[in-house]
């Protein structure tokens, strides 16, 4: 009992809100960046206007595009909330609305799915419920009243914890043989990548890939803590920064080296900042304080322990759902395995009408995205849906007795491509798209190409 | 912390100068032996294949011009069965070159206008039976459904002898039309070796490996030739999308019997792009070389083998794919089997092992 009041009263210690704040605003900015870069690359067609059929996700499969104009207007209304998390404007209810406007873009298209966009999800989630916005922004300008100096430290201990989580799990995720052992699928990426001037020649070797897999490995296990400490802190920053920059280089990875810049900018204490300030001459203002001080209410920390077990369960699940979770992908999302493999898939699917015998050939090109095509050729559940798919286009009506089947097969780092989904299932006959996983055939070692 | 930060100036330093360096450096000769392979296999494809094609597409397509004129003047069967294997021997020059439909060159969507198939029989019907002017400039203002080699197949193919025989306005307007679309065919052929010529140097040198690196645009055409071939070209006339009643009329290029000519053309083309074997020059690489360069001599085996299984399959079927898909559909199931045995390999092994981009999306990834 002593030991949680002891932690409560540590909780709500008062901290300097400046590390939030900074937070906020970089997180903000980068976010309307990020989603008005989406709507200038053509993705708003690409991903949610063209498809007439999406892969929406278990639970959700509620959630629908609208039409071109609509999406626009939502894409760019989320650019717009993010920007005014940066300024600080109308926070809350931007935070609100940021995080329901991007939610739902990600909800719509499975295809589509990054690490990244559950990530900025999550940041969304978590920053309704913080007072980042009491200082440093348009809110504390017009509403002099709110402005704080100081907030409770769990209040920058989530936003810590949210991108310690992210490094920690990603690492785990390394801790594979493909990784440690063959060093994929690195080997594969840095020798597609001996283009790039001085280093590039270097990527011809094993040695290069292995040294890069280990040290990937170390660096995502051990970040956050070097982060933490204060020691470590100034050093393990600047590792951050060249790390996320060489994987920008090297690897098509867009936003997500950004975002974690950024979001780790939340570790530097107010204190260094005031002596970042100092060495280039410049002296940090002192924030003022006019309001009352934020009180932390009773349920906030229960409910903050609640999302972190539930954020410590959800990337450690496939332990309990397979024993290769990069073949399977049982469990894949929502877990930070981050850069972990090349996977590459064929899928062809036979319609068998029981009734007439008559067999079609479906090649999934007719219907899906290229995008949408190469995620669903290794990734069961998509197999299964798209299956669900062609049963209710070839028999609108419910009237015919089909059986659908798949011929597919699939590379994952470097091996032979595999059957993947036993193509004696009839996948109209698995219950439900969890039951798909069952189906995968086992990966096979033998015959790797590379 | 003074010192920390007196290191970080030092490293921020250290990293400006490396990436100075990285710009001067960029016009230095290939540093690594996989850049060295790659360039020297662009350059193979340019120079010993997509050139050659380009030219000899120029050159045949104008003797097809004047055997359409010799044609339209004498009229006689000789000279029109003369221009009937003038258009073969475009088609199986095309056939070779479709498969460089990419970058600069397939934005400028000139394929379609070369050859769009099927073609419209029924608008080009309408409008030789209309009453416009026939000649280059009108082809050129239409879609290309109603222009190119497969309009040119209609128009050469489907003349029967009472057409022949008919001295009458339609046999007159038809074989202007023809004429139109054959020299409209020549200007086209003129514009793609023009264009390739413009774009010659920007894709031997497009080294990088992302969407925009010219061979993961040479491996996505032949992943999307491979796929148009069993799905369009021996799929659909299998009745992949009926429930399997055979279609012979959805053969590409049924009414000159050359279906099985462009198949075999197809896979041609896609052997000769693998194997990098266009020319006798000394270093002709491939992608079997670079597979091998790599560490995947396995692969590279496998793939050369089953470019071997997709030409037995070929060889077994007898007479023409019409014939075959009539009175023998299972020779045709095999081939196409055949090529979705080496669409895998490519599509996902080959895929996989050179880490390409088989997406046109470049989407970011984590």
């Amino acid at each position: 009992m002593m030991g949680i009041k002891a932690l409560q009263s540590k909780l709500t210690a008062p901290t300097p809100i400046l590390p939030l704040v900074i937070f906020r605003m970089a997180f903000g900015l980068l976010m309307c960046f990020s989603q008005l870069r989406f709507m200038w690359k053509g993705w708003i067609e690409d991903c949610f206007v063209s498809p007439s059929f999406h892969f929406t996700y278990q639970y959700f499969s509620w959630v629908e595009a609208f039409s071109a104009p609509t999406m626009y207007i939502i894409v760019g209304a989320s650019a717009l909330f993010a920007l005014f998390i940066g300024l600080g404007l109308f926070y809350r209810a931007s935070s609100i609305l940021f995080f329901l406007s991007f939610t739902y873009l990600e909800l719509i298209e499975k295809s589509w799915y990054l690490n990244h966009y559950y990530f900025v999800s999550l940041v969304a989630f978590v920053l309704i419920w913080l007072p980042a916005h009491r200082n440093l922004s348009l809110d504390a300008f017009l509403f002099k009243g709110i402005r704080l100096s100081k907030v409770p430290m769990w209040t920058v201990l989530v936003p810590k914890l949210q991108l310690a989580m992210v490094y920690f799990f990603g690492g785990m995720a390394k801790l594979k043989s493909d990784w440690l052992f063959e060093a994929q699928p690195l080997k594969i990426w840095l020798q597609a990548r001996t283009d790039l001037p001085i280093i590039g020649s270097l990527f011809e070797y094993d040695g290069t890939a292995f040294a890069f897999s280990w040290a990937g490995m170390l660096f995502d296990l051990t970040i956050p803590f070097l982060l933490w400490n204060r020691r470590t802190r100034p050093w393990a920053y600047v590792l951050v920064a060249v790390f996320h920059v060489l994987t920008y280089i090297l690897f098509n990875i867009g936003m997500f080296p950004w975002l974690m810049i950024a979001g780790s900018l939340v570790f530097i204490s107010a204190d260094e900042w005031k002596n970042l300030f100092g060495k280039f001459g410049l002296s940090l203002w002192e924030l003022t304080e006019n309001g009352n001080p934020f009180k932390t209410r009773k349920m906030a920390l229960p409910l903050l322990l609640t999302y972190l077990i539930f954020q410590l369960a959800l990337p450690l699940r496939h332990f309990a759902l397979t024993d290769n979770v990069l073949w399977t992908e049982n469990g894949f999302r929502f877990a930070w395995h981050v850069m972990v493999m090349e996977k590459n898939g064929f899928a062809e699917f036979s319609i068998l009408d029981n009734q007439t015998q008559k067999v079609f050939t479906v090649y999934p090109s007719k219907y899906l995205s290229v995008v949408q095509e190469k995620q669903m050729s290794f990734q069961p559940d998509m197999i299964w849906q798209f299956a669900q798919y062609l049963n209710e286009t070839y028999d609108a009506n419910n009237e015919k007795d089909l059986s659908i089947y798949v011929n597919s097969k699939v590379s994952l780092n470097g091996r032979a491509s595999q059957t993947y989904i036993d193509p004696k299932v009839d996948l109209l006959k698995v219950a439900s798209i969890d039951a798909i996983y069952g189906c995968v055939v086992g990966l096979s070692d033998s015959g790797r190409t590379h | 912390m003074r010192k920390a930060f007196t290191r970080l100036r030092f490293v921020c330093t250290i990293a400006l100068v490396f990436f100075q360096s990285c710009e001067q450096e960029s016009d230095a000769e290939f540093q690594s032996q996989t850049e060295l392979y790659k360039n020297a296999q662009l350059a193979n494809i340019y120079d010993n294949e997509v050139a050659v094609l380009a030219s000899s597409l120029t050159k045949e397509t104008q003797l097809l011009e004047q055997a359409t004129k010799t044609f339209r003047t004498n009229g006689t069967t000789a000279d029109l069965k003369s221009a009937q294997e003038q258009w073969k021997a475009v088609q199986s020059v095309w056939k070779r070159l479709e498969l460089y439909d990419l970058g600069a060159v397939a934005n400028s969507f000139i394929a379609f206008e070369i050859n769009r198939w099927p073609t419209d029989i029924e608008r080009i019907e309408g409008h030789i039976n209309g009453s416009e002017v026939l000649n280059e400039d009108f082809i050129a203002s239409l879609g290309s459904s109603s222009k190119g080699i497969a309009a040119a197949e209609h128009l050469l193919f489907s003349v029967q002898d009472h057409i022949l025989d008919a001295s009458g306005t339609y046999l007159q307007r038809r074989n202007e039309y023809l004429l139109a679309v054959v020299e409209n065919l020549h200007s086209k052929a003129l514009q793609l070796q023009t264009l390739w010529e413009t774009h010659a140097v920007g894709f031997v040198q497009a080294l990088e490996n992302g969407i925009n690196g010219s061979q993961n645009q040479v491996i996505n055409a032949m992943v999307s030739l491979i796929e148009e071939i069993i799905i369009s070209k021996l799929g659909n006339p299998l009745g992949d999308t009926n429930g399997g009643t055979i279609v012979p009329e959805r053969l590409e290029a049924r009414l000159s019997a050359f279906s099985k000519e462009i198949v075999q053309q197809h896979l041609t083309a896609l052997k000769r792009c693998y194997t990098g074997d266009f020319a006798l020059t000394p270093f002709r690489v491939g992608f079997d070389d670079f597979l091998i360069l790599i560490g995947s001599e396995k692969l590279s085996e496998k793939i050369s083998d089953q470019f071997a299984v997709c030409q037995t399959k070929l060889n077994d079927i007898e007479g023409s794919l019409e014939d075959a898909l009539v009175s023998n559909p299972e020779s045709v199931l095999a081939l196409k089997y055949a090529f979705r045995d080496l669409l895998v390999l490519v599509k996902v092994d080959m895929a996989n092992v050179l880490g390409s981009t088989i997406t046109f999306n470049d989407n970011d990834g984590d």
